[in-house]
C-alpha cells in the first residue's frame, strides 16, 4: 500500500472518529441556539443501539433498498482511501484521483437517491430531488478548488495537493516542476523521474 | 489473414446488401424478416470486426480503389485507425439493435411493410459501413443522403400515430440541409484542389480563409447530423417517434457518424487553427449544459434520453475542441489524452445510449405510455428490464465500476494535464472547462436518477403501468448482453485503450508517447478500474454481513408511512417534474417555461388546471422565428397562385420580355 499502514490505520481513524464529527456539528448548534443538546457521543450510542436490531421493510420496495445502503458505504470507504489523512499519505494515491473521489462521491449519492425513490413517498421523492439538486450544483465548485489547488501545487493526486511538502521544494505561487513518484507495493511500478501526465516544461515533449 | 482486411469487410457489406433484398422478400411475414436482418448484422460484424482489429492493432492500414462509371467520383474503400474503429462501434452495436428489434416489433402485428422495414435497417448499417469507409467525397454524399433516407423511412414506421409525420419531416428537412452544407463543403475544396478523394484533399491543405469556410460546413453539416446545438432540434422530435430499436441505433450509431466525419475532416485539413478549437468547445459546451437541462424538463422518457444524447455529444465535442487547442498549444500528452477521452465517450455512449433506449423502449411498451409520470414500479413487474435500465443508468452517470467513468476521467486528466503544462489562457479555459464538465455529469446523475426513480421505482401511478409485465427474451437478451458489455468495458479498459489510440494519436497530430503508460498493469487508468472492482467486492461482502446478521433477527414489512395520509395514493408520490424542480429553477433562467395555469374561482371552485412545458430554446428563439417569417413570405406570394392560365401565361411573357431587354442592355 502507497502510505502503508500507517495510511491505512489513518483511514479507520477517521472512519471511527466520523461520528463524533455529527456530535460536534448537533451540539454546536445547539449551543448556538441557545438548547444544550444532544451529548458529544450520542451517534455512537445510536449506531450501538441500531446495531442490535432487526430490519423493518416497507412492502413498496424492492432489492434497490436493501442494497442502497451498503452500495453507499462501499463507495464511501473506496474514497476513503483517497483522501490523506494528515501527514499520512493515503493507500491509494496517483494522478487524476481527484476525479476518481468526486464520482465515488456520486455514486454513493446515486445509490442513496435510489434506495429513496424505491419506498414511493413523497417526503423521500423532495429529500432525493434536493440532495441531486445541491450536489450538482456543488460539483463544479469542488472541481474548481482541487484544479485551482492542482494548478498551484503541479501535481495531479489529492496526496500532493494536500500535503504541506511533497519530496522536494513545495510549489508556493508558481508550479513546481517535481514530480512525486506514486508508490504501490502490490504493484511493480517503475520508479522513473516521474509521470508522462503531470507537469512537464512545454519545451520537452518525451515521457 | 493472408487476404486483405478489406475483403472480408467488403464481404460483409454484400451480406448486409443481400440480407436487405432478402428481407424485402419476406413480405409481410415480420419473423422470417427480422431473422434475416439478424444474420446479416451478425454475419457483417463477424466477418468485419476481426479484420478491423488487426488494422488497429497493427497500426497498418487498407486502400482499394475500384474504377467507376460516376463522373467526378472514384469507389475508394479505406481502413485506418480511424475508420478501423467506428467501424466496429458500427457493426457491433447493430447486433443488439436488430435482435431487440424482432422482439419489439412482434408487438406491432402484421404490416404490409415489414419486410421493406427490416431491408431498410440493414441498408442503414451498410450505408453506416460505406460512411465510414469512403475515401471518396461523391461516395461519402451517397453513403451520407443513403443513411438519412433510410433512418428517414425507418422514423416514419409508424405513421398513423399522431405526431409521427410531422417529427420525421423535421428530421428529413434537417438531414438534408446539413448534406447540403456537406456538399457545399466537398465541392468548395474539390475545386480548389481538383478531386474529390480524401487522399488529394489532405495532400493540398487549403488557405486561411477557404480552411475556416470549410471547417465551419463541415461543423454545420456534420453537427447537425451529431445533434450539436443549435442545430440539434430535429433529435429530440425523431429520436422518440421512431421504433425503438431505431431509435437505439439511431441515437447510439447515427449521430456519431456526424462525428466521425468531423474528425475526418479535421484529419484532412492539416494544421488546425486556435480558434477551431474555441468554436468547438463553445458549441459543445452549450449543447451539453443546454442538452441535460432539457432532458431534465421532458416528461416522455424517449424524448429525456434524446436530449442526454445532444448532451453527451455535446461532451465529446468539448473534448475535441480542446484537445484542438493542446494540439496548437504544443502539448501532445494532453492532447493524446482528450482525443483518446473523446473516441472511448464515443464508444461509451453507443453502449450504453443503446441499452437505455432500449431498455425505456422496453418500458414504454410494457406500460403502454411514454410519460414518466404515468409509470412507476416497473422494477418490481420487469425485474430484467429494469436492472438493465440501472445499469444503463449507472454508466451514463459515469459511475464505478462501469464504462461511462473512463472516458470522462480521460478527458478530465486531459484538462488537467493541459492545465499544468499550458501556458496564458489555456489553464483558466481548461479549468472552466472542467468545472463545466463536472456540473454537466452532476446534472446527468440527476436525470437518471429521475427517469430511474419515477419509471421504475416506487408504485405504479397508471393501470398501464401496474399491469405491465416482463417483455419477451428476444428483446431482454440485447439488453442484458449490452449491460455486461458496459460492465465489461469498464472493468478492462486499459486493455481497451489501444482500440482507441491510432484513432486519437493522429487526430492529436502525431507525436506524444505511445501507449501514456496507462495500458500498464499499475497504471492510473488500472487503479480506476480497480477501484471500481473494489466497490463491487466491498458491496457484496457489506452485503452478505447483513445477511449473516439479520437471518437471526426479525424482519418486519409494512405499508410506506402515508405522511399523515389516511388514503395515500399512488399519485402522491414524487413526480417527474417535482423532481427536477429544484434544479430547474436554478439553470432555466435563460429557458423560461410556458406555465398554463386557470385558477379554482368562487366560493365553491370548479374545475383548475395548470400545465408546465418548456420548449426547446433553440426553436422557440431560432427556428420558429425563422419558419414564421418563411411563412409570411409565403403567404404574401399566395395571392399569385389563383390558378388562372391567361394570368400565368402572362407571367412567363412579362419575364421573357425581362430577360430580352436585360440581355440587350448587358
Amino acid at each position: 500500500m502507497s502510505g502503508g499502514w500507517s495510511g491505512a490505520a489513518a483511514v479507520l481513524l477517521s472512519m471511527a472518529l466520523a461520528p463524533l464529527l455529527a456530535g460536534v456539528i448537533g451540539k454546536t448548534k445547539a449551543l448556538v441556539a441557545g438548547r444544550k443538546g444532544a451529548p458529544l457521543l450520542q451517534l455512537y450510542r445510536d449506531l450501538a443501539r441500531l446495531a442490535g436490531k432487526g430490519a423493518a421493510y416497507s412492502s413498496a420496495t424492492t432489492w434497490i433498498f436493501k442494497a442502497g445502503p451498503s452500495l453507499s458505504l462501499a463507495a464511501l470507504l473506496m474514497a476513503a482511501l483517497i483522501v490523506p489523512a494528515g501527514p499520512f499519505r493515503p493507500p491509494l494515491s496517483f494522478a487524476g484521483d481527484v476525479i476518481l473521489f468526486a464520482y465515488l462521491l456520486a455514486l454513493s449519492r446515486f445509490a442513496i437517491l435510489a434506495a429513496a425513490m424505491d419506498t414511493g413517498s413523497s417526503f423521500e421523492g423532495m429529500g432525493a430531488s434536493r440532495e441531486a439538486a445541491f450536489s450538482a450544483l456543488a460539483e463544479p465548485a469542488l472541481f474548481l478548488v482541487v484544479g485551482a489547488l492542482a494548478w498551484n501545487r503541479g501535481v495531479l493526486h489529492l496526496a500532493g495537493i494536500f500535503t504541506a511538502a511533497p519530496e522536494g521544494p513545495s510549489g508556493g505561487a508558481r508550479p513546481s516542476w517535481r514530480c512525486p513518484p506514486v508508490r504501490s507495493s502490490c504493484c511493480c511500478w517503475r520508479r522513473t523521474a516521474g509521470f508522462p501526465w503531470t507537469t512537464r516544461r512545454p519545451t520537452s515533449n518525451s515521457p | 489473414m493472408t487476404t486483405s482486411p478489406g475483403v472480408w469487410i467488403l464481404a460483409g457489406l454484400a451480406c448486409l446488401l443481400a440480407g436487405g433484398l432478402l428481407s424485402l422478400a419476406c413480405g409481410t411475414r415480420s419473423g422470417r424478416a427480422s431473422t434475416v436482418a439478424i444474420v446479416a448484422c451478425l454475419l457483417a460484424a463477424g466477418l468485419g470486426v476481426p479484420p478491423a482489429l488487426q488494422v488497429l492493432l497493427s497500426g497498418a492500414s487498407w486502400e482499394t480503389e475500384v474504377p467507376w462509371s460516376m463522373p467526378w467520383g472514384t469507389l475508394s474503400f479505406g481502413l485506418d485507425g480511424l475508420s478501423a474503429l467506428f467501424l466496429i462501434f458500427v457493426l457491433v452495436l447493430a447486433v443488439p439493435a436488430a435482435a431487440y428489434g424482432k422482439g419489439y416489433m412482434a408487438h406491432h402485428g402484421e404490416s404490409r411493410w415489414t419486410g421493406a422495414s427490416w431491408a431498410l435497417f440493414q441498408v442503414l448499417v451498410a450505408s453506416m459501413l460505406v460512411v465510414v469507409l469512403a475515401r471518396d467525397g461523391l461516395l461519402f454524399l451517397i453513403a451520407w443522403e443513403a443513411m438519412a433516407l433510410a433512418s428517414f423511412l425507418l422514423v416514419i414506421h409508424d405513421h398513423r400515430q399522431p405526431g409521427v409525420r410531422s417529427d420525421a419531416l423535421v428530421y428529413l428537412v434537417a438531414a438534408h440541409l446539413g448534406a447540403a452544407a456537406l456538399a457545399a463543403m466537398f465541392g468548395l475544396w474539390g475545386t480548389h484542389v481538383g478531386s474529390l478523394s480524401f487522399a488529394a484533399l489532405a495532400a493540398a491543405p487549403p488557405g486561411a480563409k477557404a480552411a475556416w469556410a470549410l471547417f465551419l460546413l463541415a461543423l454545420a453539416g456534420f453537427g447537425s447530423k451529431a445533434g450539436l446545438a443549435p442545430v440539434h432540434v430535429w433529435l429530440p422530435r425523431a429520436h422518440p417517434a421512431a421504433p425503438s430499436h431505431v431509435s437505439a441505433l439511431m441515437s447510439g450509431v447515427m449521430i456519431k457518424m456526424g462525428i466521425y466525419g468531423l474528425m475526418r475532416v479535421l484529419l484532412m485539413l492539416g494544421p488546425p487553427r486556435v480558434a477551431w478549437g474555441y468554436v468547438l468547445m463553445g458549441v459543445g459546451a452549450l449543447s451539453a449544459l443546454g442538452g441535460i437541462t432539457c432532458a431534465l424538463a421532458q416528461r416522455d422518457i424517449k424524448r429525456s434520453l434524446a436530449y442526454s444524447s445532444v448532451d453527451n455529444v455535446g461532451v465529446v465535442a468539448m473534448a475535441m475542441g480542446a484537445g484542438l487547442l493542446a494540439r496548437t498549444a504544443g502539448l501532445p500528452v494532453a492532447a493524446n489524452l482528450l482525443f483518446a477521452g473523446a473516441a472511448f465517450h464515443v464508444l461509451n455512449h453507443g453502449l450504453f445510449k443503446s441499452l437505455l433506449f432500449m431498455a425505456g423502449g422496453a418500458a414504454a411498451q410494457a406500460s403502454g405510455t411514454r410519460d414518466l409520470e404515468s409509470m412507476g414500479g416497473l422494477l418490481r413487474r420487469m425485474p430484467f428490464t429494469g436492472g438493465a435500465f440501472a445499469a444503463g443508468a449507472l454508466s451514463i452517470s459515469a459511475l464505478p465500476p462501469f464504462n461511462g467513468l473512463v472516458g470522462e476521467w480521460l478527458i478530465m486528466v486531459g484538462l488537467l494535464e493541459g492545465m499544468l503544462a499550458g501556458r496564458g489562457d489555456l489553464p483558466v479555459v481548461f479549468l472552466a472547462a472542467l468545472a463545466l464538465l463536472a456540473l454537466v455529469g452532476g446534472l446527468v446523475l440527476a436525470c437518471f436518477a429521475r427517469i430511474f426513480g419515477v419509471a421504475f421505482l416506487g408504485q405504479p401511478r397508471s393501470a398501464g403501468a401496474a399491469e405491465s409485465r416482463e417483455v419477451s427474451a428476444w428483446m431482454l437478451a440485447p439488453m442484458v448482453l449490452t449491460a455486461a458489455a458496459c460492465a465489461a468495458v469498464g472493468l478492462a479498459a486499459p486493455a481497451l485503450l489501444p482500440v482507441v489510440a491510432p484513432a486519437a494519436r493522429a487526430l492529436a497530430g502525431g507525436a506524444g508517447p505511445v501507449g501514456w503508460g496507462l495500458s500498464e498493469g499499475a497504471g492510473p487508468l488500472a487503479m480506476v478500474v480497480m477501484a471500481g472492482g473494489g466497490v463491487v467486492v466491498l458491496t457484496a461482502a457489506l452485503l452478505g454481513w447483513r445477511w449473516a446478521l439479520l437471518r437471526s433477527r426479525p424482519v418486519t414489512q409494512g405499508p410506506t408511512w402515508g405522511c399523515g395520509f389516511t388514503a395515500p395514493t399512488a399519485r402522491m408520490q414524487t413526480t417527474a417534474s417535482s423532481f427536477a424542480g429544484p434544479l430547474l429553477a436554478v439553470l432555466a433562467t435563460t429557458m423560461r417555461p410556458v406555465l398554463r395555469k386557470r385558477r379554482p374561482k368562487g366560493v365553491f371552485p370548479r374545475g383548475a388546471a395548470f400545465s408546465s412545458s418548456m420548449p426547446d430554446p433553440a426553436d422557440r428563439g431560432l427556428f420558429d422565428p425563422v419558419v414564421r417569417g418563411l411563412e409570411r413570405l409565403a403567404s404574401a406570394m399566395r395571392p399569385l397562385q389563383h390558378g388562372h392560365l391567361q394570368a400565368y401565361l402572362l407571367y412567363v411573357l412579362v419575364v421573357l420580355v425581362g430577360l430580352l431587354i436585360w440581355e440587350v442592355f448587358t
